[in-house]
């Protein structure tokens, strides 16, 4: 169950991929410990981590870490729920937010073809809002 | 994607004094699509000081407190938050990081917006634009005065004029006339907010007590004279 939960809620994104992410978005440093979302709330963006490294946990008992390459948050964000798990970073990390706007971008207007079908194959359908796109 | 319907705009408690008072029903609607709602427990944070800011809170209900750690590694409290209000909104406009950290003091709600869709809906409702430069406004109209009151009147003057200022904003009127404080400060919160060492508020919350001006039951506050504490607060306009 654990396993199926992580498999879900962490998503692992090849080289390719990561190299076109970063240069739609900017990399930001955490220089202190930082929660990013808690327990049984919406992220308010999703998180691709750059560098270093982090955790999901549940009630203090569960701890699933997570590292570069790995994007957290992205389906809850999308689909609008709250998430099973909290998500904590070490201080010395760096990621990048994918916020809804930008994922939008992504999809609606397909700036990049792989990305798109990156999002895609791993989302819900997703539909644009029309306000997005005017 | 659907919201959950307690957390639409429309249905919002504090829509009337929020930056989206003036939207249409239409872009209402596309802000509530768009946003994302949460409940902070007491204690979690929204935004740690030293991170990078990337979009606005809106409090919903709930209050919060804003902190700022000094070198010394001293908590101050540099503002409270509460419905209606919004965080975030300096960083929107600058490539600063957050100054300071927000800590839910209660349960509360607070729905965020990411960064760029609040720059496309400032571009196309420039009443949302002179919402939050009243909110600026405001927030630097409250600094400047509290930055005067540290540095021109002593520690009673100050302790008056914060327990009027949390009357206003967290007052609720009792039924024998009193204005209950509705809002669980520690003292030592307090004295953060005032600028003065714990022991010294507490000496001076009990002067206060025996002066008539405020008295207390549990840990509640409640104001029973406020002309006199007015006097006491030399409120200068």
């Amino acid at each position: 169950m654990l396993e199926k939960v992580k498999n879900e809620e962490i998503i692992c994104v090849g080289s390719g991929v990561m190299d076109k992410v970063l240069t739609i978005a900017p990399v930001y440093c955490y220089d202190v410990h930082s929660f990013l979302y808690y327990e049984n709330q919406t992220p308010l963006v999703a998180y691709f981590i750059k560098s270093g490294k982090g955790k999901l946990f549940r009630r203090g008992d569960v701890d699933i870490p997570f590292g570069p390459g790995n994007i957290i948050g992205l389906k809850e964000l999308m689909k609008n729920e709250p998430s099973y798990f909290g998500a904590e970073l070490e201080a010395g990390s760096s990621l990048i937010y994918l916020d809804r706007s930008t994922i939008y971008e992504i999809i609606g207007e397909g700036l990049d073809k792989e990305l798109k079908a990156f999002f895609e194959e791993r989302l819900p359908p997703v539909k644009v809002p029309a306000y997005f796109s005017d | 994607m659907t919201n959950r319907p307690q957390s639409k705009c429309h249905n919002c408690p504090a829509l009337n004094q929020s930056v989206f008072c003036s939207l249409n029903d239409d872009v209402l609607h596309e802000v509530s699509e768009h946003k994302v709602s949460n409940t902070y427990k007491k204690g979690q944070t929204l935004f740690v000081q030293g991170n990078h800011p990337f979009g606005l809170y809106c409090i919903t209900s709930g209050n919060i407190k804003v902190t700022k750690v000094g070198a010394d590694g001293k908590e101050s409290i540099v503002r409270l938050a509460s419905k209606g209000d919004v965080l975030g909104h300096r960083s929107l406009f600058t490539k600063q990081h957050y100054m300071a950290t927000a800590t839910a003091l209660e349960d509360s709600n607070v729905c965020f917006i990411d960064k760029k869709f609040i720059m496309k809906l400032v571009k196309k409702e420039p009443t949302v634009a002179m919402e939050v430069i009243e909110k600026l406004s405001t927030d630097m109209g409250a600094a400047e005065s509290k930055l005067s009151s540290l540095h021109q009147k002593n520690v009673r003057e100050r302790l008056a004029e914060l327990l009027l200022l949390l009357k206003e904003s967290h007052g609720v009127k009792e039924e024998d006339g009193l204005y209950r404080i509705n809002l669980k400060l520690t003292r030592e919160e307090m004295a953060t907010m005032i600028g003065t060492a714990n022991e010294t508020l507490i000496r001076f919350i009990s002067e206060f007590k025996n002066a008539g001006l405020i008295k207390q039951v549990a840990k509640t506050i409640y104001i029973t004279n406020e002309e006199e504490l007015t006097n006491w607060a030399h409120l200068a306009y």
